[in-house]
């Protein structure tokens, strides 16, 4: 019990201090984006930014719906299973990848609940628009982690890592790393860390400096970014797998970092998304075809293989 | 048609055509009309308001004038008497047909009904000077504001839509209504150069030039080259810093906020090229009548020259984030399209008609100040759609940096301006009609003199004529575009400030 409680508190602070890192990245990123140095209130270095902001969030009150609470718990409840490191990792289980991908769905859904329930909290505003652009980037997300799958043939996190000792899935799985990628540079732009929030356009959360309803969307879009973040890196990059001398936590932290400022530089280079025509042109146009071809190749391989059938 | 092309090319000169187009009135509506008469650069008919039908009716029908444009309406008050002023175009001539009527202080008051109501028979841009507040509130859905981006603070629109596409639209205007009219009464002409500006705040040499060049008209003077090279030169940087700032607005309805700021920091390089000349940014007050308030001197043009190549280097590099960029590309392509007739009826000029793919240029048209010694053309568009608009403009700015090489290579030598003493000039009563092109279209002044007090001024920009046209372009189109439709009409302020 120790043991798991001293480990809860070992990723508690991973993600706090995660947290505050990335939001001073974003903070910086778009200061520069923006051609000015920073806000005034936090000159030095602007390293007490995210501090600032948490706490600017928070001087608004604001009315809280249910969802936002299940929005919160969902997004710690995601790093259940989701192993940061080779020993570090709450629950071991066999299907943590299974269990994983089922929180990481659950929390979307909350978050679709709570952009689409108005002030009012009875009346959905545009559920089937939202709903088709969630599943539009879902639906290849979930086609190239099943292909992935296929390749190592398993559903723990922790072996698929070891699997890629001699070589990293991304050399197989080229196709399936861009769709990922690409699904979640468009989360990104969804979940609007850097920007405006598509999902919760209509309701007053999206504003800046409103409430604790506004702190929970930002931890639980972030939270959402990690996981993406950590797929891409134990699904494709190989993990926490030691590079010659340099050890496994110092890989998976620069590797973390590295596709975070990757994805936040080309979040600030292309425009905002919030056009439903666009969505489902790029969604249904390019990333679903590009995944189901992935999935049909990587499923023929896999077959072939286990039939030998050459 | 070898005929019309070769009119066409070498194209008659406007006064002819003034004459020619009077004759013709003047013949068929001999019975009706009061006075006719050239007045500046368009044709004033005075009518009586009986009468009114009837001539338009014959304007609009008649094969040989065909005046089926609508540009602006205004009421106004001078001598103590209440007056109207419809001004008509045609495609057939570049320059504009004035009714101008006698009204009573009560229907001035309440807005001509009865006159809007008639006027909408025949043209259909009439209909937004109708007292629509009770249309508006049994037909409207929903109520927009845009107060955060510039141009579209200044009204209200109301929607009514069918899910999520645009049924109707309808503009309201009313918290843009300011009191000017008395401002203008006694003012001294240095005064008015000065508050002028204000009516286009993103190009305020256009105003200027516009008044200044009406009373060269009037007073029949001929100003020196230099002070000629300076407007232009003045006229195209203005016309480019309006046309970034136009992008940087496209760029913040898009979301592009890289292009959005470089482009700004561009905007910057060519007011600071303004503020060398002038000495000032935004409210010039630099035109004077017969030249210019300042001589340029060597550094000013030896600066330019430094600047132009710089401009173009990332003015392009601007355009490929904008128009390589398939996200943006799509987002603009095929929304707020603006068909040929549409355009042309609801009397839009600018760039926003020549996206539309017709080539109309007072600059080429009218022989504007020298811009018939440049070589450079009017970029036109093929469908009229928000991306048009926003390529039409690049290119614009890419043929003013165009003309200004040109200008500053061979600036000439000589006067800045031809001194004249204004104090003891008297005016027998005169009316004269000025329009220049201003970076959203046609920038129109009409001016009525008496002595040496100017009786009544109206001031006509052109985004009234883009903002009733948005209503228009709105319909069937999705609710998520409207920012981006109407912020690529280019709508300014200040014009759309009436009385």
């Amino acid at each position: 019990m120790l043991i798991f409680l001293k480990k809860m508190l070992y990723i508690l602070i991973i993600l706090a201090v995660n947290l505050y890192i990335c939001e001073y990245i974003s903070n910086k990123l778009s200061a520069r984006v923006e051609l000015r140095r920073g806000y005034s209130m936090t000159r030095m270095k602007s390293t007490g930014f995210p501090l600032v902001r948490f706490l600017k969030y928070l001087s608004k009150d604001n009315k809280l719906s249910i969802w936002t609470y299940f929005t919160f718990l969902f997004s710690f409840l995601i790093w259940i299973t989701v192993p940061i490191t080779s020993n570090l990792v709450l629950v071991e289980m066999d299907y943590s990848l299974l269990t994983a991908v089922a929180f990481y769905i659950g929390l979307i859904i909350m978050l679709f609940l709570d952009s689409c329930s108005t002030s009012y909290n009875d009346i959905f505003s545009e559920v089937s628009k939202k709903l088709l652009i969630l599943l539009s980037f879902l639906v290849p997300c979930l086609l190239s982690i099943v292909s992935v799958v296929f390749i190592n043939k398993t559903l723990n996190l922790k072996e698929i890592v070891n699997s890629q000792h001699q070589y990293w899935n991304i050399i197989f799985q080229p196709l399936g790393f861009i769709i990922l990628f690409a699904s979640s540079l468009l989360q990104l732009k969804l979940l609007g860390i850097s920007g405006k929030n598509y999902l919760s356009d209509n309701i007053k959360i999206s504003r800046e400096g409103a409430g604790l309803a506004k702190v929970i969307e930002r931890i639980s879009a972030y939270m959402i970014l990690f996981f993406l973040i950590m797929l891409l890196g134990i699904l494709y990059l190989g993990g926490w797998q030691n590079l010659y001398f340099i050890r496994g936590e110092i890989m998976i932290a620069v590797k973390f970092y590295f596709i975070y400022i990757t994805l936040m530089l080309l979040d600030k280079a292309t425009s905002r998304i919030d056009n439903y025509k666009l969505f489902a042109r790029i969604n249904w146009g390019f990333l679903l075809p590009l995944s189901l071809v992935n999935f049909a190749v990587t499923f023929g391989f896999s077959i072939v293989r286990n039939y030998n059938l050459f | 048609m070898i005929e019309d092309i070769y009119n066409k090319v070498y194209s008659l000169p406007e006064s002819i055509l003034v004459g020619e187009a009077e004759k013709k009135i003047e013949s068929v509506l001999n019975d009706r009309i009061k006075k006719i008469y050239k007045a500046g650069q368009d044709l004033l008919i005075e009518i009586s308001k009986e009468d009114l039908h009837q001539v338009v009716k014959e304007l609009k029908e008649n094969p040989e004038l065909q005046v089926n444009r609508f540009q602006s309406i205004a009421s106004y008050r001078s001598k103590n008497k209440d007056f109207i002023l419809i001004s008509l175009t045609s495609f057939i001539y570049s320059f504009s047909f004035l009714i101008k009527l006698k009204i009573s202080e009560k229907e001035s008051r309440e807005g001509c009904p009865e006159i809007i109501e008639m006027l909408a028979g025949f043209y259909k841009a009439f209909d937004f000077y109708r007292d629509r507040s009770e249309l508006i509130s049994e037909k409207s859905d929903m109520e927009i504001f845009y107060r955060d981006q510039d141009g579209l603070d200044c009204f209200d629109l109301n929607i009514s839509a069918d899910g999520d596409t645009v049924r109707e639209a309808f503009a309201d205007i009313d918290i843009s209504r300011v009191i000017n009219s008395g401002y203008y009464r006694d003012m001294e002409i240095y005064n008015l150069i000065a508050y002028i500006s204000r009516f286009d705040w993103k190009a305020g040499i256009f105003p200027e030039i516009c008044l200044c060049s009406a009373f060269e008209q009037l007073l029949q003077l001929k100003v020196p080259e230099r002070a000629v090279y300076i407007r232009m030169l003045l006229c195209e940087l203005y016309r480019i810093s309006n046309h970034i700032y136009f992008i940087s607005n496209i760029c913040t309805s898009l979301g592009c906020d890289v292009a959005y700021n470089l482009s700004l920091l561009e905007r910057e390089r060519v007011l600071r090229s303004i503020e060398f000349i002038t000495g000032a940014r935004i409210i010039p007050n630099f035109i004077r009548i017969g030249g210019v308030k300042k001589d340029l001197n060597e550094e000013v043009l030896l600066n330019i020259k430094r600047v132009l190549p710089v401009l173009y280097r990332n003015i392009k590099k601007i355009e490929s984030m904008i128009i390589d960029n398939f996200l943006v590309k799509e987002r603009l392509k095929g929304i707020g399209i603006i068909s040929k007739d549409t355009a042309l009826s609801y009397g839009i000029t600018g760039p926003n008609l020549r996206a539309s793919g017709i080539r109309y240029d007072l600059r080429k048209d009218r022989a504007f100040a020298s811009y018939k010694d440049f070589l450079f053309t009017s970029p036109i568009g093929r469908k009229g759609d928000c991306l048009d608009r926003v390529i039409v403009r690049f290119n614009e700015i890419y043929q003013s940096l165009r003309i200004i090489n040109q200008a500053v290579k061979r600036f000439p030598n000589g006067l800045y301006i031809k001194k004249i003493n204004l104090s003891h000039i008297e005016f027998q009563f005169e009316s004269v009609s000025y329009g220049v092109e201003c970076p959203h279209g046609l920038f129109k002044i009409y001016m009525e003199l008496e002595k040496s007090n100017i009786n009544s001024i109206i001031v006509k920009g052109p985004s009234i004529n883009s903002l009733i046209l948005g209503e228009e372009v709105l319909k069937g189109n999705k609710i998520e575009d409207i920012n981006i439709i109407l912020t690529s009409l280019d709508i300014s302020s200040g014009e759309i400030m009436t009385d």
